[in-house]
């Protein structure tokens, strides 16, 4: 299953938004105009859904209302979240799910609901706030996604949701995990449990997997020759092999690999490692741009047999320069006074013309996300 | 109302010429996106990609004439099959810097050398950006100097060539003085002060 349309309102940078989304998404837009936080609208979510999560502590997580609502939300000022679900390679909602949050105006100041409504193909199958929740206004600090006495009718979205994967990859985090304490982030988006990742999976998979990757690396990476996975007193271990002229020598384990290999090899872990809707965070960095041109047909090849979902962000220019990316496959953020606005590729006229005209989706759609007068940068150094 | 104008330009001394220019105009224009790839081979080969989009939205193109033989032969050439009403397309003779050199009285007093060194037709320079920093090698101030000047021969412009130059641009470039010196600089203003805007016709928002 994909999400295949989010609609947004007051939710960080977003005042407003109604975009589709495709099987493969690629969000562009300038330094801070909120692709994370539009990816961070479906880890939102997952946090509401997933075991051990819920409204209040997806909330409390985010620091609370006052971080989620947009600044521009002015006479609406409730976070309203609507996400339809298709099966893959559609757009015909099969599922929709949409809540609108708010905060107590005293007492504890809880995010509560002010509504929360699912459809199933269309149908309108649950309604709140319902008789008992007038009854008990407490119930609102629940959302029924994320309780299973109450999601029943509706637990596809419940385990399509709570398996969102959001990887950002930090090597220096993979490299030194004892040197960054204090507790784990749920969901583990920067890396810090990878090596733990992959010693959970079964050997014959993993070794399945990491021999693919294996081949990647040796393409990819100058004198790269083997790599394998090794425990030692039961900590996981990647190790690889270099040429050397001393045949014994050039064994290297992964906090002496270069922090590309550690991502390249985080990225093509997590997209062959499950089913569900993934979320990538600027893929490209540390990576060569020849490298980086071939993620989007990688992702392609990767997620068909899967029928798998990837949303990703970027700002990279060999990665938009793929000619089999299409103008929907993007979606554009540009932010303004009133907030961000986002909208797909497709319905900015010029920039239909420009691909008529022969240029790539890079050529056409990265010289809107520059920051103006970047020119004068220097100027104030 | 005033016309947004997309910007196509090769270098980024292009774009504080052509946002000079613009500007100069007042409210008759505002600047939407800068599309720019570096060098002109990025313009010529995405020439018809722009004037596609040029149906939707005005662009303003500038491009250098380089070693070419003549502006009109390299128009008719790049531009096939045909120049949309909204595009504006402009040629610098022989390269956007010799509008720089133009501005005699601005540049020398800018680099603090006397006006004798400059060329009566800046537009008959073969390599006005090498000439540009030749004069800038004269100048009395240090700064100015090691900003444009390579540092050695193993670069082709300053460290700081780009930066410098821009203060000059929008502080000290007059461009009444140095169209006076170059037909193609006037050619472009003439075109922006005559230019009309034509929306498609579908109108949008």
């Amino acid at each position: 299953m994909i999400i295949s349309r989010v609609k947004l309102k007051n939710w960080k940078n977003f005042k407003e938004v109604d975009v589709p989304l495709q099987d493969r998404t690629f969000i562009v837009g300038p330094n801070a105009s909120g692709k994370s936080n539009f990816l961070d609208v479906f880890r939102f979510l997952r946090d509401i859904a997933k075991p051990g999560g819920g409204l209040q502590k997806a909330v409390t997580d985010r620091g609370g209302i006052s971080k989620i609502r947009c600044l521009a939300a002015r006479a609406h000022p409730d976070v309203e979240i609507e996400i339809h679900i298709s099966e893959f390679g559609s757009n015909e909602p099969l599922w929709k799910y949409s809540i609108g949050i708010k905060q107590e105006t005293r007492g504890y100041r809880l995010p509560y609901l002010t509504y929360e409504r699912v459809h199933h193909k269309n149908k309108l199958i649950i309604d709140r706030p319902e008789a008992e929740d007038k009854k008990d206004q407490e119930r609102l600090t629940q959302t029924y996604l994320e309780q299973i006495n109450a999601n029943k009718e509706f637990r596809d979205i419940n385990r399509f949701l709570e398996n969102v994967v959001y990887l950002h990859l930090l090597p220096q985090l993979l490299k030194h995990p004892n040197s960054f304490t204090g507790p784990d982030l749920p969901g583990d988006p920067f890396g810090k449990g990878f090596l733990d990742r992959i010693s959970k999976v079964n050997e014959k998979t993993r070794s399945a997997w990491l021999s693919k990757i294996e081949i990647a690396l040796r393409i990819a990476v100058p004198q790269f020759k083997e790599f394998k996975y090794t425990e030692e007193n039961g900590r996981p271990h990647l190790e690889a092999v270099y040429e050397h002229w001393r045949p014994k020598a050039g064994r290297q384990r992964e906090d002496q690999f270069s922090d590309g290999t550690l991502r390249l090899i985080g990225l093509l872990w997590s997209l062959q490692e499950s089913d569900n809707l993934l979320l990538l965070e600027e893929p490209e960095l540390s990576l060569n741009g020849a490298i980086v041109s071939k993620i989007p047909a990688l992702i392609y090849r990767l997620q068909k047999p899967r029928k798998r979902q990837i949303i990703l962000t970027s700002h990279s220019s060999d990665l938009l320069n793929d000619s089999g990316i299409s103008l929907d496959e993007i979606i554009v953020l540009e932010p303004t006074q009133e907030g961000t606005n986002a909208r797909t590729a497709t319905t900015i006229p010029e920039i239909k013309a420009m691909l008529d005209g022969g240029m790539t989706p890079s050529a056409a759609i990265l010289p809107r996300t520059k920051p103006k007068n970047i020119n004068q940068l220097t100027i104030g150094f | 109302m005033s016309i947004p104008l997309n910007f196509v330009h090769e270098d980024d001394l292009s774009e504080f010429v052509m946002t000079q220019l613009v500007n100069s105009f007042g409210d008759k224009y505002y600047i939407g996106n800068l599309y720019y790839g570096g060098g002109f081979g990025y313009i010529k080969k995405n020439i018809n990609g722009f004037n596609e989009a040029a149906i939707a939205t005005p662009f303003f193109i500038l491009t250098d004439l380089d070693n070419g033989e003549c502006p009109v032969k390299l128009m008719n050439e790049w531009l096939k099959p045909e120049r949309k009403p909204n595009l504006i397309f402009r040629i610098a003779v022989r390269e956007v810097e010799a509008w720089i050199l133009a501005d005699v009285e601005g540049f020398s007093h800018f680099l603090g050398i006397s006006p004798s060194y400059f060329p009566a037709n800046p537009e008959m320079v073969d390599d006005p950006k090498r000439l540009l920093i030749q004069l800038a090698g004269k100048s009395r101030k240090r700064d100015v100097r090691e900003d444009i000047v390579p540092i050695n021969s193993n670069a082709k412009i300053g460290p700081n060539y780009n930066g410098r130059l821009m203060e000059f641009v929008f502080d000290g470039w007059d461009i009444n003085r140095a169209k006076s010196r170059s037909v193609s600089l006037s050619r472009a203003f003439n075109n922006l002060q005559n230019f009309k805007y034509i929306a498609p016709t579908s109108p949008k928002k």
